[in-house]
């Protein structure tokens, strides 16, 4: 394998034509210029079926979202990354869309994020079960269409607990612990292993089956209650019990001391994390310092801004922390799924993603630089 | 007497939902959205008025956040950029003070529904000094010091308006105080609130959510105010020895981050156990936060519970 290789952590933003369809809407035409621009740029063919179909008084949407997973690993592709996905394409976002393939959930109303902007969230009303392994035809599908190693993101057991409400699993604590605040944590602990175990566990197994050579867990909420890192190890580890396939783990916005020393029981092969949005790369002397011998998806994009990152920045930064952790170790990636972006801008940075890993690949082979630390 | 009340903002109705996602894609006007907010506010106040509790509050629809009413018409502070808002998946606009904060007594006046208040016993909700300093960025070159002392003289300039405007309870809020306060915060935090609160006639309490307030419940119990609260589901009381002699504690009962409604019973016993634990004077039933973190039906739901569980408590005689 290269040195510095490059990847992305997940969605991009869906375009227009598709979230028309999916809505009932007609596209405009400025929509259907989009795809004959990407089309060119991307070198995909064929578009004709793509634009009859939109066309078309009720379209077979799954055709649509097939076409909108190709457009999106084709840009990951043509951008020249290293490990690609359809930019979550067929997903609503990362919680509601497991949640409603969960039985034991149930969506009351509407709770604010900030100011006028609102999420559903979901309560468990009774013990999860998985109705049917997720994610498992939107893995076949990119895989007979990639070129380049797919690796496909999952939502993780802590952070469906975390961003749900905690009904039937409190019910079951022992009435007799008195104190709210064992009880709420007894009951985390019940829930979030629940999902471990019979939700993400049965539907890794299903993706392992389906051909997934590298499956990265997402959970953004696993520093949110610092007391409860060690049910997101816990739980990690029972989801991934007997997987054989590459696995990561993608924490973003956190503070990742508040992961040690619990990190180092956690059975993951690579942390892909956020940098550039807090500026603190000083933080890979932690996970030197606490001996963490696992692969570093260094963030050095932020996907919060349109401003693009240099190549020469971006080589910068990953010759630090390769001076530090081992150049062996460090892959290249945005700090996040790069939705809030325009496909312009998400395609401009990734570019200059790669340019900048293969000028550190360059200056590393330059300076004679050992690959260990 | 043991009473019960609301600590916070409550959840938008799915109209107001509705309306204010249209509003800012141009497919609503802002007199829809008024409209729906005093529609929301009349609701809430019945709910709590047909529950029995002994303080009303409007719902706090209009704000965005605990500090949004005081950034936009405060000179010195506007709202600045997203952060995350403590343990929750939720965020605010942090305060970014920009120079001495100038006290206006007219801020919180422009939020509150004063007409569909009117003729009741209303409490108003406001965050701490030590709050508003603690949460915001400080961009200007005054010294932490004057921060605090700035934030204390625009509250009690708040304060004393609210009094003026009829108002019989003011809560200050406070998650600031056990969740990110070093201890040699706590005193400043108390002479900052004893500033704002000086010489007011209106009940007053101060409510620390979202962490442990056992670790400094001695100090909090000897707050200048007449009432302290106590969110059970972050606090540990084990080993804690304070005696709040004299005072009403403001038990965090009803969980505002969580949508299982609870059992009367169980309400019941923790305010009272708590009520023993600390040596209060009396104890009052309330959620441990805001209800915003709730979809408006189940906040409805546990808001008719806590009155339910206010009933029970004063049937028992205790």
């Amino acid at each position: 394998m290269k040195l510095f290789p490059t990847q992305e952590i997940g969605s991009l933003a869906k375009p227009a034509w598709l979230v028309k369809t999916t809505r009932g809407q007609r596209p405009s035409d400025a929509d259907l210029r989009e795809i004959d621009r990407w089309a060119e740029r991307l070198g995909i063919e064929g578009t004709d079926e793509l634009k009859a179909l939109l066309a078309s008084e009720h379209p077979d949407k799954e055709r649509v979202r097939d076409w909108a997973a190709l457009f999106a690993i084709r840009l990951q592709e043509v951008a020249g990354l290293d490990a690609v996905y359809d930019g979550e394409a067929r997903r609503v976002e990362m919680y509601e869309y497991a949640a409603r393939r969960i039985a034991g959930f149930h969506f009351y109303g509407h709770v604010r994020s900030f100011d006028n902007r609102y999420y559903r969230k979901a309560a468990v009303i009774d013990r999860v079960r998985l109705t049917e392994p997720f994610h498992v035809d939107e893995l076949r599908y990119v895989k007979s269409v990639a070129r380049k190693p797919v690796k496909i993101p999952i939502t993780g057991p802590y952070t469906l607990a975390e961003w749900s409400f905690n009904e039937y699993y409190l019910k079951t604590v022992d009435p007799s612990v008195r104190d709210l605040r064992t009880r709420a944590h007894t009951a985390k602990r019940a829930f979030t292993l629940d999902l471990a175990r019979e939700v993400l566990h049965p539907t890794l197994k299903a993706l392992e089956a389906a051909g997934a050579d590298w499956i990265q867990i997402d959970e953004p909420a696993a520093t949110t209650k610092p007391d409860e890192v060690p049910i997101l190890v816990e739980a990690f580890n029972e989801a991934v019990r007997d997987i054989k396939a590459k696995l990561s783990i993608h924490i973003c916005y956190s503070d990742y001391r508040l992961l040690y020393p619990e990190m180092l029981k956690m059975r993951v092969d690579h942390l892909a994390f956020e940098f550039k949005n807090t500026g603190d790369f000083n933080i890979v002397h932690l996970f030197r310092d606490q001996g963490d011998p696992r692969e570093l998806g260094l963030g050095v994009l932020d996907v919060h801004s349109d401003v693009l990152e240099t190549p020469g920045e971006i080589k910068d930064k990953l010759l630090d922390a390769a001076r530090v952790l081992g150049a062996e170790k460090i892959w290249a990636n945005p700090d996040c799924g790069l939705r809030t972006r325009t496909w312009d801008v998400a395609f401009a940075k990734l570019q200059n993603l790669v340019e900048g890993a293969q000028l550190a690949r360059e200056e590393l082979a330059r300076e004679g630089l050992t690959r260990e630390a | 007497m043991p009473f019960a009340h609301l600590v916070g903002i409550f959840p938008r109705t799915e109209k107001v939902v509705e309306l204010s996602r249209a509003l800012e894609r141009r497919r609503a006007s802002q007199e829809d959205l008024a409209a729906a907010i005093a529609e929301a506010e009349r609701q809430v106040i019945t709910v709590q008025r047909e529950a029995g509790l002994d303080y009303i509050v409007d719902g706090q629809f209009r704000w965005q956040d605990l500090f949004r009413p005081l950034s936009d018409a405060i000179p010195g502070l506007h709202a600045g950029g997203i952060v995350r808002w403590f343990d929750n998946n939720t965020f605010y606009r942090r305060p970014v003070i920009t120079g001495a904060l100038q006290p206006t007594g007219m801020a919180l006046l422009k939020v509150i529904n004063l007409a569909a208040l009117a003729g009741l016993r209303w409490k108003a909700i406001l965050p701490s000094p030590f709050a508003l300093a603690a949460m915001s960025e400080n961009a200007s070159k005054r010294s932490p010091v004057e921060v605090l002392a700035d934030a204390a003289a625009v509250l009690r300039a708040e304060a004393k308006a609210l009094e003026s405007a009829g108002c019989a309870y003011i809560q200050f809020s406070d998650p600031a105080l056990v969740a990110r306060a070093r201890r040699e915060d706590v005193g400043r935090a108390r002479d900052a609130l004893a500033a704002a609160t000086e010489g007011l006639r209106v009940r007053t309490a101060l409510h620390t959510f979202f962490a442990d307030a056992g670790p400094i419940m001695s100090e909090l119990v000897a707050f200048p105010v007449d009432e302290v609260g106590v969110d059970l589901y972050a606090a540990s009381l084990n080993g804690v020895r304070a005696r709040a002699t004299g005072k009403t504690v403001l038990a965090g009962v009803v969980d505002g981050r969580n949508s299982l409604v609870e059992d009367v019973d169980a309400l019941v016993d923790q305010a009272l156990h708590l009520r023993d634990r600390l040596g209060a004077a009396d104890v009052a039933l309330v959620p441990n936060c805001d209800m915003e973190f709730l979809p408006w039906d189940v906040a409805v739901a546990k808001t008719r519970r806590l009155g339910e569980a206010a009933v029970a408590l004063r049937r028992a005689g205790r």
